[in-house]
């Protein structure tokens, strides 16, 4: 998933996400652009995935990469920076939707049209089942509070651990959220199989 | 019928192998019996599968090509994050950081970061991105005979609408940027949107969403937040437009006077984005102490506040933070303002009086920054 698209500098084989993060810590401009390279793309789908379709995961990617000067020295060196950058992410993406309010009914707009949102690329089309669809609306009408910790570990490939320092939360907490996430799911897509609609 | 089991818990400790082998053992014998446990194992399955099915949709090359030139760009200069929105989320990104990484709460140093060294090829660079001058982001449709301006002073856009009805469409805006229109009665703050807004005789009469989501504030009102779809209309019959519009053909020009301190303003925004914190904090006082009726009064109570704090005078920016809620209880910036105080409360220790800053932000469903801040105070 990570490391194919890294870009080598010039002249020298792709540092490891560490090595990197220290040099950002120094201020090489560089390492923070090959950093960039290596993960704004997985920062924007985990953002785009977090804020439902609301439009600002560019401003996730933008406050990520324009802090991770001032945060990196405090990288924990494990090899892959993809958990502790998406978690940034989330605690970003969170925040800025918790900003906005009402974004409890934007979730319930965003459910009735989620099929519709998500682009399908063409070699991806075949597998877009309608349990697939209905299963991206049953997880767009969960509760933001779960949702969110479904997609960073469902989703996104996170420890409840890293979940739990991305959104402030005890690990156990973010376990408990993730349980009855699926409960909710398992609710929701089983309610839709049996009466398929239901307005309001 | 029975629809819980108080096991199921284990499911996940199992497969993450968080059980003891004895426990372990035991669950797998519950799980045998248990039509429940069955069941939510066999639909966690199922819902990890159709979680890797969902289509991932694809990233916005060109986009983020132009934040990487940004970003490497603020990173070259050594620009700290001044830009505006940025502010909180420093915050709270760096209490994350440094929980992940030491287990303690981090104090954002009031100096300025070191200057990145500018090891970056040119060539990765986009050039011009931060030099020239942003265009207008918003494009405006005016009715006949509405009386309109727009102006753009560094990262803010402003549509003062006097009378009449526009139609706004707003790109996206980026970090920083920010977009508002006044109205005689209010003012609406703007992201990526598409909207109508409609005055008559000194009142707002209408704003309507078809895109993204405004935040609607009229004079001694509270904040409304309209999304797509909704609009709103002044509850007093009177403030209805009547069917006909009268006539309004003879427009005045707009209304600004020769000097409304608006250049003592965007010069004093510039030194902040500079990163002069102290020369930006002293143009914002002298903004304020000579403008007292400034149109961007708000932002510049706040902002002195926010300068004040990275010049690393602390104690005054929280009293100048005080001040600012106290002259706008309603700020689009109150909760920064709030995170701002409590944060200079935290570093003397007084986690009561942080608690107090931060109290409207507390209540269920906490703000996680407001309970970061908080949760990191021990005196
Ligand atoms: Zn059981």
């Amino acid at each position: 998933m990570n490391g194919k698209r890294s870009r080598a500098p010039r002249g020298g084989p792709s540092r490891a996400d560490e090595e990197l993060l220290a040099a950002i810590a120094r201020g090489d401009v560089s390492a923070l652009g090959e950093l960039y390279d290596r993960y704004a793309q997985d920062v924007w789908r985990a953002a785009h995935r977090i804020l439902a379709g609301s439009g600002d995961a560019e401003d996730v990617v933008h406050t990520v990469f324009m802090k991770l000067p001032e945060i990196a020295a405090s990288y924990d060196g494990r090899s892959n920076a993809r958990p502790w950058l998406v978690g940034i992410a989330a605690h970003v993406a969170w925040r800025q939707r918790r900003g906005n309010g009402r974004f409890f009914r934007m979730l319930e707009s965003f459910a009735s049209t989620a099929s519709s949102a998500v682009d399908l690329n063409p070699e991806r089309e075949a597998s877009a089942r309608e349990d697939v669809l209905q299963f991206e609306r049953s997880l767009a009408a969960l509760s933001p509070s779960k949702r969110i910790v479904f997609i960073l570990v469902e989703i996104e490939g996170l420890t409840s651990e890293e979940v739990g320092r991305a959104l402030l939360l005890p690990a156990a907490t973010v376990r408990t959220r993730l349980h009855h996430a699926r409960r909710e799911l398992d609710k929701l897509m089983s309610m839709k199989e049996h009466r398929g609609e239901n307005e309001d | 019928m029975k629809t819980d089991c108080e096991r199921s818990w284990e499911l996940d400790a199992l497969r993450e192998g968080r059980l003891a082998e004895k426990d372990a053992d035991a669950f797998e014998r519950h799980l045998r019996g248990c039509a429940i446990c069955t069941h939510e194992k066999a639909f966690a399955e199922k819902a990890r599968e159709l979680a890797k099915l969902v289509p991932a949709k694809h990233p916005p090359e060109l986009q983020l090509r132009r934040i990487r030139a940004r970003v490497l760009r603020a990173a070259e200069l050594g620009v700290p994050a001044t830009r505006r929105e940025m502010a909180p989320w420093a915050i709270a990104i760096a209490a994350v950081a440094a929980a992940v990484a030491l287990g303690i709460s981090v104090r954002r140093s009031s100096s300025k970061p070191a200057t990145m060294a500018a090891s970056a090829s040119p060539a990765s660079i986009e050039p011009s991105s931060a030099t020239i001058a942003e265009p207008l982001t918003g494009s405006v449709q005016a009715s006949g005979g509405a009386k309109w301006r727009q102006t753009r002073i560094g990262n803010i856009e402003r549509v003062t609408l006097e009378d009449g009805a526009l139609r706004i469409h707003v790109r996206h805006q980026s970090l920083g940027e920010r977009f508002f229109v006044d109205t005689p009665d209010g003012v609406i703050e703007v992201r990526g949107t598409t909207f109508e807004v409609e005055t008559f005789e000194g009142h707002t009469t209408r704003v309507a969403v078809d895109e993204g989501f405004v935040s609607w504030r009229m004079t001694g009102a509270s904040e409304v937040l309209l999304h797509a779809g909704d609009s709103w209309k002044p509850h007093v019959p009177a403030l209805v437009r009547a069917t006909t519009p009268p006539p309004n053909a003879h427009l005045a020009p707009a209304t600004a006077t020769a000097d409304d301190g608006s250049e003592t303003y965007a010069a004093a925004v510039i030194l902040l984005n500079d990163g002069e914190f102290s020369r930006a904090a002293d143009a914002l006082a002298e903004y304020l102490a000579a403008y007292p009726n400034g149109r961007d009064r708000e932002d510049a109570s706040y902002l002195r506040a926010v300068a004040l704090v990275r010049a690393g005078h602390s104690d005054e920016a929280a009293d100048a933070a005080e001040e600012h809620l106290a002259a706008y209880p309603q700020s689009f910036h109150r909760k920064e303002a709030s995170i701002l105080i409590a944060r200079v409360a935290r570093q003397h220790k007084d986690c009561d009086k942080a608690r107090r800053a931060l109290a409207p932000w507390l209540t269920p469903p906490a703000d996680p920054e407001a309970e970061a801040t908080i949760r990191s105070c021990a005196n």
